[in-house]
């Protein structure tokens, strides 16, 4: 049995925080849907020349829909901070704040991991993909979901008002959306949106995804995307942990 | 004995109250600005790269698009505004003002919409511009088109704000009435390339209407009279419903 100052607790209260609402999980759904099946489908058939276009973009929608989930966690942060100042309470349980901001960002990306599985699912159907190839699609997922987390948590951290908050969460999608490979192929970005979609968690996810459509897992891409998320997952930890401290 | 004042001065200070509320927000402003050149500088220009259908440009059909869904988004904000006012308790406040309730939901639906028109006048003058239609007719025409479409939004928005009672819902249930009266429509791909199953949603979406008659306007593209019919129901209802829900609210209906 988990030991009072395990971290499975503070797992336990953000999946429940999360699920609270399971309306929301729909409407995130419904989202992912909007996403694929009409966005991507009414692209598709405008974009001729590049092979399937929907099998193309296909796995950006789910990833838009992480980054979507992923927010939440720098949101219930945030909203502990300064709307209902339950930090400090938070603080006084017996776990050590190092502990706690892991813990909270590992939430942050399983819980987002497992809210876009049936979208995971709907992309591995599509791209028929065996038990083990959907098992590493679900690793890209949890990786992308990371990055994000992490970028979400840096948000909560610095920010004073829902207004900042919410325009770096619309900057961040802007991002992750537009100057990746989500859309279009990187041989036709310009210089400057090629230089900043290497450095885009969106471009690597979305690469490795469809990659999976080969049959194999190409660790080229995954590597990228395994340091991002490693990186901002710190710098998330980081932020956070600096709030902390008063 | 002092004149109480007109009903048009009243509507002049509560459109100018939510102009201001807007201007003290200066980070929405920013980033949605920078969005709607990412969008046409880097996503259009872009995807304009992939589509290949002769005689169709993509950059000029999505450059109506970027205005028609950056309006559509900035007319929302009036029903976050409204939410946050509810549970601040300023909602009775603004109650307790010399002026009757009928003319405070006018008002800030017309807010809503003027200052969405405000903020995206130069946008569409660059639009204008970059599609090669710079004249009077064609600015002003689509600054009307806008505006109606702007009220339309905003009576939604007010709608949505009335009904939900959970802030986190509230966010998510407008983010996705955002995308999908966007997505459904014809402001980002024409209608003929929608999936058959949606294409009758998307052909009744105001948004198509607008982003049709705009396009009409700037770049001569052909539509019928029944866009004008369709953009001005959904005003009427959406306006009729953001007012009947505002007002209920207002009259001590269900707040909790």
């Amino acid at each position: 049995m988990a030991g009072s100052n395990s971290p499975i607790h503070v797992i336990e209260r953000d999946f429940r925080v999360f699920f609270a609402d399971r309306f929301l999980l729909v409407i995130m759904f419904v989202n992912f849907m909007i996403d694929l099946g009409v966005s991507g489908l009414s692209l598709s058939a405008l974009i001729t020349g590049y092979g399937n276009y929907f099998l193309y973009i296909a796995p950006g929608a789910n990833l838009v829909t992480a980054t979507v989930a992923s927010f939440q966690s720098g949101r219930d942060i945030w909203r502990e901070r300064i709307i209902h100042d339950t930090q400090s309470y938070l603080l006084t349980l017996p776990f050590g704040k190092s502990r706690f901001a892991f813990s909270r960002l590992f939430s942050g990306m399983l819980r987002t991991t497992l809210t876009t599985m049936p979208g995971t699912i709907v992309i591995a159907v599509l791209y028929h993909l065996s038990f083990p190839l959907f098992l590493v699609g679900m690793l890209i997922m949890m990786l992308f979901s990371g990055a994000v987390c992490g970028l979400s948590v840096v948000a909560a951290s610095m920010a004073s008002s829902l207004e900042l908050f919410t325009t770096v969460r619309s900057t961040a999608q802007v991002y992750l959306s537009f100057f990746s490979t989500q859309f279009y192929p990187a041989s036709i970005l310009p210089p400057a949106v090629s230089i900043l979609s290497n450095f885009n968690p969106m471009t690597w996810a979305v690469e490795s995804f469809r990659d999976l459509q080969s049959g194999v897992v190409d660790v080229a891409l995954l590597a990228p995307l395994t340091g991002l998320a490693l990186a901002l997952l710190f710098t998330g930890y980081l932020f956070y942990r600096r709030t902390m401290e008063y | 004995m002092s004149q109480s004042p007109s009903a048009l001065s009243i509507l002049w200070v509560l459109i100018e109250r939510d102009l201001r509320t807007l201007v003290k927000s200066p980070w929405i402003l920013i980033s949605r600005t920078m969005f709607f050149f990412i969008q046409l500088f880097v996503f259009a220009t872009l995807v304009n790269k992939l589509v290949n259908i002769p005689g169709f440009n993509y950059f000029e059909f999505y450059s109506v698009g970027a205005v028609v869904s950056t309006i559509t988004s900035i007319a929302f904000i009036i029903g976050a505004d409204l939410f946050e006012e509810e549970e601040l308790g300023l909602l009775d406040y603004l109650l307790s003002l010399p002026f009757g309730h009928s003319l405070f939901v006018f008002g800030r639906a017309l807010g809503g919409a003027v200052r969405a028109l405000i903020y995206c006048a130069p946008m569409m003058i660059l639009v204008a511009y970059l599609d090669g239609m710079l004249t009077p007719t064609a600015v002003l025409g689509s600054y009307v088109v806008l505006f109606v479409l702007a009220t339309g939004i905003s009576g939604l928005s007010i709608t949505l704000a009335m009904v939900i009672r959970n802030e986190n819902r509230f966010d998510v249930v407008i983010a996705m009435a955002e995308l999908a009266t966007v997505r459904v429509s014809a402001a980002i791909y024409p209608l003929y390339y929608i999936p058959k199953v949606i294409q009758p949603a998307a052909a009744v979406s105001p948004v198509t209407s607008a982003s049709d008659l705009i396009r009409l306007l700037v770049l001569g593209t052909p539509t019928g009279a029944y866009e004008l019919v369709e953009l001005a129901l959904f005003v009427a209802i959406f306006f009729g419903l953001g007012s009947v829900f505002l007002f209920r609210k207002l009259e001590g209906g269900r707040f909790e």
